[in-house]
C-alpha cells in the first residue's frame, strides 16, 4: 500500500480536508484539535477530532469523509485506511492525552497538530 | 490457510447470542460489564458473518484477532462501510473499533463507575442506533 511511503503528505491533506470540513460546520481552527495515529502493521490512519463548540457530530463526520475523498481522487480507497472519532470535549487538550500505546503505531500529533495552528 | 478446529460456526453462533443475553441480564445493574460483553458479542457475530459468507463451518486462523477492523475485511464488508451512504453507519463503526481497541481492556480493571454515562450511551448508540447503529446493521444482514 502506497500509504505508508507518502504518509507525511497523506496526514497534510487528512488534516486539511478535516479543517475544511470544520469550518463548513462553522467551526474554526482554534475550536478543534486533531490528533492521529499510523498503524505500520495495518495501514491504518486513526484520527480523533476534539471540539468545544457546538456541533453536529453526524453532518461534521460526513463533510470529512466527502472532503477527504474529494482531496485524494488518486487514492480511491483511502477511507478504507482511515478512520476518525469525534469528541465533545472540555478542553481541546483532552484530545491529546490518548497517546498511541501500542507498538506499531506511530503518533501523527505532530503534524495535524502544526496544520491545525497553521 | 489454517482453519481452527476449535472454534466452530456453530459455537460463536451460540456464543454471541449468549454473551448477548448475559449483557441484557446485567444491563441495569452492571453496565459497564454489560457493555463489554456486548462488545464480545459484536466480535463474535462478526466472526460468524465471516464464516457464513466464505462458506466454511470453521473460524480461519487469519481471523484469531480481537481488532474489528482487521476483522471486517474478512467479512466483505468494508466496501459497503466506505460507500459515502453509509457514514453514519460508519461513524458508529469507527466509534465502536476505538472503544474496542482502546479502553476494552481498561475497563476490565477498573469500578464501573469509571464508564461515564455520556461515554456509555454513546457505546449504546453506536451499537443500536435504530438507523445506523452497526447491530441494527449487521441484524439487517441477509
Amino acid at each position: 500500500m502506497a500509504i505508508k511511503t507518502s504518509l507525511r503528505i497523506i496526514a497534510r491533506r487528512l488534516s486539511e480536508a478535516v479543517q475544511k470540513a470544520a469550518l463548513k460546520q462553522g467551526i474554526p481552527p482554534d475550536d478543534f484539535a486533531l490528533a492521529g495515529t499510523y498503524d505500520e502493521a495495518t495501514d491504518r490512519i486513526r484520527l480523533r477530532l476534539g471540539t468545544d463548540h457546538p456541533v453536529d457530530e453526524r453532518r461534521l463526520y460526513a463533510d470529512a469523509f466527502e472532503e477527504i475523498r474529494r482531496a485524494m481522487p488518486e487514492i480511491p480507497h483511502i477511507t478504507y485506511y482511515v478512520s476518525l472519532v469525534i469528541h465533545k470535549v472540555e478542553s481541546l487538550e483532552e484530545i491529546y492525552w490518548d497517546a498511541t500505546n501500542f507498538e506499531d503505531e506511530h503518533d501523527l500529533t505532530d503534524l495535524t497538530e502544526l496544520l491545525n495552528r497553521s | 490457510m489454517g482453519l481452527m478446529d476449535d472454534t466452530t460456526l456453530d459455537n460463536l453462533d451460540k456464543a454471541w447470542q449468549e454473551r448477548e443475553k448475559e449483557a441484557k441480564a446485567l444491563a441495569a445493574s452492571f453496565p459497564a460489564t454489560s457493555l463489554t460483553l456486548r462488545i464480545y458479542a459484536l466480535e463474535i457475530r462478526i466472526k460468524t458473518i465471516i464464516c457464513r459468507r466464505l462458506g466454511i463451518d470453521l473460524l480461519p486462523g487469519h481471523c484469531k484477532t480481537h481488532e474489528l477492523d482487521e476483522l471486517i475485511i474478512f467479512t466483505g464488508l468494508l466496501g459497503t462501510l466506505a460507500d459515502p451512504a453509509n457514514d453514519g453507519i460508519r461513524q458508529n463503526w469507527d466509534i465502536l473499533v476505538r472503544f474496542a481497541r482502546e479502553r476494552l481492556n481498561q475497563i476490565r480493571y477498573l469500578p464501573g463507575s469509571a464508564l461515564k454515562a455520556a461515554d456509555l450511551n454513546e457505546q449504546l448508540n453506536a451499537l443500536d442506533n435504530p438507523r445506523d447503529g452497526v447491530w441494527t446493521w449487521l441484524s439487517r444482514l441477509p
